[in-house]
């Protein structure tokens, strides 16, 4: 008894919640003749397209930097990376390969500034990371008009310059994870095996990172940095790491999110990318200072589980669109929930 | 002694309870908006006959003519109000005080009944009223009222977070 | 202090202000607008922004940053203008019964605020900007669900066709410029709305007065050091929501009088940019986390605003594209956010190093002191070289 009351109190209410009301809108599904196999799918579907910007969050929160709220960095570095391989007409596995490959260095260069900028102002990187990604996102919306891309697919067609608001990858590498080795039972239901298999090496690289000896030392730099400075850690070093592994992170996760999704968003479309990612990590029962692999799975599947199953059964049971708020309301009330809780010093 | 100042400072929040319900009323009573038909026609029935030409103002809103058939509107705020009509045809002025009721959001005046002394000469005006004679008088409701049943179509929110 | 280390501190100091005036007034010419017509602007915006803005000063003065949260203020006072156009009440009235009707909900959300940020001590401006989020979440269950079903609402005209909630913009036309217009002075071509800046004026008395009171001076104390305040018998806590929810309800009082200037109301989505605006104009005006005066304010709003009027066309000009412009004044507005606060933490940081420094003795042991007190009082002992 005192087991489990220890437990929910570890848990957190929120995420319990959230977890019987994911579970009551499956239960409620059949009745409201919303299909089963197409929702779960679905529910598979977008959590391989989250996972990774999920994932992002992870280093971050180990070595003491907080929420990533400037992943948009990152997210900007993938969609530069994921723009250039249609620029340089990369088809298939070589154009998801190389949007990856030619995002890589400005996610690294670009996370190297974050970095520095962030180690100098320890303490307030939350606010000011916020503010880093929106002026970045905005800066970047200039330089999506300006920049010579004349891939006829990506430009407006009567100005033949500046790029479109969405892109379509389709044609180049729209859905190549999704539909390696995927496995298609009935009408509705597809098991997107490659997409889940990627973020499963995603995941399985960074558990190993994080057991490795650069690994232990960055978490000791996010548990007591003071200890870590006394024990010769370079905690500035170690928090460089994390913010560029963790732009990296949103790099590669923006794009396998639009091979999926079919379309590269460009312009402020960023922006609300950023809150879905850290409110996932925490519904996944991460808090600001600890976060591991596990509330990365559980997170993203009860988040995106909440985001498909609502509109749909929520939508039938009451005849009307409840989804956005009860979104708005789930995603910030847990983001909230974690910045006020009390942090554990010692576990 | 202690009682007594709780009990003062109770009666002081009270109190300003008070006041804050009776300022919000005050603001109701003196800020609603009414909007007045002015009506210059002649009666269905010949009892009194339209005003060959005139000059209405209401309170100190600038004046309008009017001619037989016409109609217009003037908008007021409050409730008691002063018509002023003149007569063209033997420059008579005519002055009188109206009220509107408070929740009455359309009135109309029939300035013919007015001169010729006829009540009421104001009356509310309502076209939830109109539109609800129209329909009874329409074609019987089994055959027309299938397309309205059903949910709205939820509207376009902005998505969260609604940053720029 | 040596001129080149005066002019260093000075910079640092007003680096944004100084990075703002160059842009504004390189940005005058290409935009190809009259001077004249920049002014009127900038009267009006004055007029319609400066409420908001100081709405902020409160919560600097007691330390909790910069008040995200404010936007929690604009939401009540958008519910109050829904009820005064529902019930049809027009000019003054309708505004003052706005505010009486968005008061109590401003007071109620300011001391959730409070309640909130208590719990999150040193991490008040992101879980405000956060909470505003959130409560936007049950602002739009509120008016898109509830008013019209829950609630009736008489004037089916702002009802959607559904039948519940309200519609997406909400036409002001009977409140709108109703405080602008009581008095409108005519000075040289300029029409100055007396009114509303009669009413800026006395808040800005009242902020003065405050900043006196018993009250004021427990709020600076806390603001200083919470525990030397709490040593010294300040309810911390308590002064704290205080300041919370004063912002909270000038913030509401504010937004109704940016939107009766607006004329209409986008019902789910006008105080999106609240805070964001009042934010950076007070930093642009070059005020920081810990220090804000009156002066910032205005100077801040004067500074923005006369930027905002001047971008996009300067942008249409310069590269052929309004969007560029647009965008543009969203990146420095946001840039200027993230650079005030990155100055800022710098400084603290600067501060705080020095000071160990300066304990132990350093090589230089008196400089590095005058910088911890320079530090203390929020300029930068030599931030601004780097």
């Amino acid at each position: 008894m005192r087991n489990l009351k220890t437990f929910i109190e570890d848990f957190g209410w929120p995420r319990i919640i959230i977890f019987f009301f994911l579970i009551f809108l499956f239960i409620m599904a059949p009745f409201v003749r919303v299909r089963l196999d197409a929702s779960i799918s679905d529910v598979l579907n977008r959590f391989g397209q989250n996972a990774i910007m999920v994932l992002a969050m992870v280093p971050m929160i180990q070595s003491g930097c907080g929420l990533n709220f400037g992943l948009a960095l990152g997210i900007v570095s993938g969609l530069l990376g994921a723009t250039l391989s249609l620029q340089f007409q990369l088809h298939g596995i070589l154009g998801f390969l190389g949007a990856i490959a030619l995002a890589a260095p400005f996610a690294l260069v670009l996370g190297w500034f974050y970095a520095k900028l962030l180690n100098k102002v320890k303490g307030e990187e939350m606010t000011i990371a916020m503010y880093v990604g929106f002026s970045f996102i905005m800066f970047m919306c200039i330089m999506w008009l300006i920049l010579p891309y004349n891939n006829p697919t990506m430009v407006w067609g009567y100005a033949g310059k500046g790029l479109r608001t969405t892109i379509t990858v389709e044609g180049y590498w729209l859905k190549i994870l999704n539909n390696f080795l995927a496995i298609r039972i009935g009408q509705f239901f597809v098991f997107p095996t490659g997409l889940l298999l990627f973020v499963g090496l995603f995941a399985f690289l960074m558990w190993l990172f994080l057991r490795s000896k650069t690994g232990t030392a960055m978490t000791a730099v996010g548990s007591n940095p003071d200890f870590a400075r006394a024990s010769g850690v370079d905690v500035d070093k170690m928090r460089t790491i994390s913010i560029i592994i963790s732009t990296f992170l949103g790099a590669v996760g923006i794009i396998v999110y639009e091979q999926s999704f079919g379309f590269i968003q460009l312009y402020t479309a960023p922006s609300p990318m950023v809150f879905p990612a850290v409110a996932a990590i925490l519904i996944g029962g991460a808090s600001i200072n600890k976060a591991s692999m596990v509330n990365v799975l559980v997170g993203t599947i009860l988040f995106q589980g909440l985001l498909t199953m609502t509109p749909s059964v929520i939508n039938s049971l009451l005849q009307t669109d409840m989804s956005e708020v009860i979104r708005i309301i789930v995603s910030n009330g847990m983001i909230l929930y974690a910045l006020t809780r009390k942090i554990k010093v010692s576990k | 002694m202690n009682g007594t100042t709780k009990t003062r400072r109770l009666a002081i929040r009270g109190g300003l309870l008070v006041i804050y319900v009776l300022l919000m009323v005050l603001m109701i009573m003196t800020g609603r908006r009414h909007t007045i038909l002015i009506d210059n026609k002649d009666a269905a029935d010949g009892s009194y006959s339209a005003i060959n030409g005139m000059e209405v103002a209401i309170d100190r809103q600038e004046s309008s003519e009017y001619y037989p058939g016409d109609r217009d509107k003037a908008m007021v705020q409050g409730q008691t109000h002063k018509i002023k009509v003149t007569i063209f045809d033997d420059n008579k002025t005519i002055e009188k005080e109206f009220k509107v009721p408070l929740w009455s959001d359309v009135m109309i005046i029939s300035v013919p009944k007015l001169i010729a002394g006829v009540e009421p000469w104001i009356e509310p005006f309502t076209m939830a009223e109109q539109i609800q004679e129209a329909q009874e008088s329409g074609p019987p409701a089994g055959e027309t009222s299938f397309q309205s049943i059903g949910p709205a179509q939820p509207m376009e929110v902005e998505q969260v977070p609604p940053t720029p | 202090m040596s001129a080149q280390k005066k002019f260093v501190k000075f910079f640092s100091q007003y680096a944004v202000v100084i990075i703002f005036v160059m842009i504004t007034v390189a940005a005058i010419p290409p935009s190809g607008l009259s001077i004249k017509y920049i002014l009127q602007e900038i009267i009006t915006r004055l007029g319609r922004n400066s409420f908001l803005v100081l709405a902020l000063l409160l919560p600097i003065y007691a330390g909790m940053g910069l008040n995200f949260g404010m936007t929690l203020g604009a939401m009540a006072g958008q519910v109050g203008l829904i009820f005064a156009v529902n019930f049809g009440i027009s000019n003054w009235h309708g505004l003052l019964f706005a505010l009486l009707v968005g008061l109590p909900i401003s007071v109620f959300l300011g001391w959730i605020c409070g309640l909130v940020m208590n719990r999150a001590k040193g991490r008040e401006m992101v879980t405000g900007y956060i909470l505003a989020f959130f409560i936007n979440g049950i602002y739009q269950f509120f008016v898109m669900y509830m008013l019209g079903s829950v609630i009736p609402m008489g004037n089916r005209a702002i009802v959607l066709s559904r039948g519940y909630g309200i519609r997406n913009t909400l036409n002001l036309e009977s409140v709108r410029q109703s405080l602008d217009n009581i008095l409108v002075l005519r000075v040289g071509g300029y029409a100055v709305p007396v009114v509303t800046f009669i009413i800026i004026a006395l808040l800005c008395i009242f902020i003065v007065w405050f900043k006196k009171t018993k009250l004021g001076q427990d709020m600076r104390a806390v603001g200083q050091d919470m525990v030397v305040a709490e040593a010294a018998g300040i309810p911390v806590e308590k002064t704290r929501i205080i300041a919370i929810i004063i912002s909270t309800v000038l913030a509401c009082a504010g937004q109704i009088i940016f939107l009766q200037n607006m004329g209409n109301l986008a019902t789910y989505n006008a105080h999106d940019q609240t805070g964001f605006f009042a934010v950076a104009a007070i930093l642009v005006g070059g005020a920081s986390v810990t220090h804000a005066s009156i002066a910032n304010v205005f100077i801040g709003v004067t500074l923005l605003h006369s930027m905002f009027v001047v971008s996009p066309l300067a942008g249409q000009k310069l590269f052929g594209s309004a969007m560029i412009g647009e965008y543009f004044r969203q990146f420095i507005g946001y840039g200027v956010i993230a650079l005030s606060l990155v100055l800022y933490a710098w400084r603290t940081r600067k501060a705080a190093a020095d000071a160990r420094l300066g304990l132990r003795g350093g090589t230089n042991g008196s400089t590095k002191v005058s910088a911890v007190k320079n530090g203390a009082n929020g300029a930068a002992g030599n931030g601004g070289q780097a």
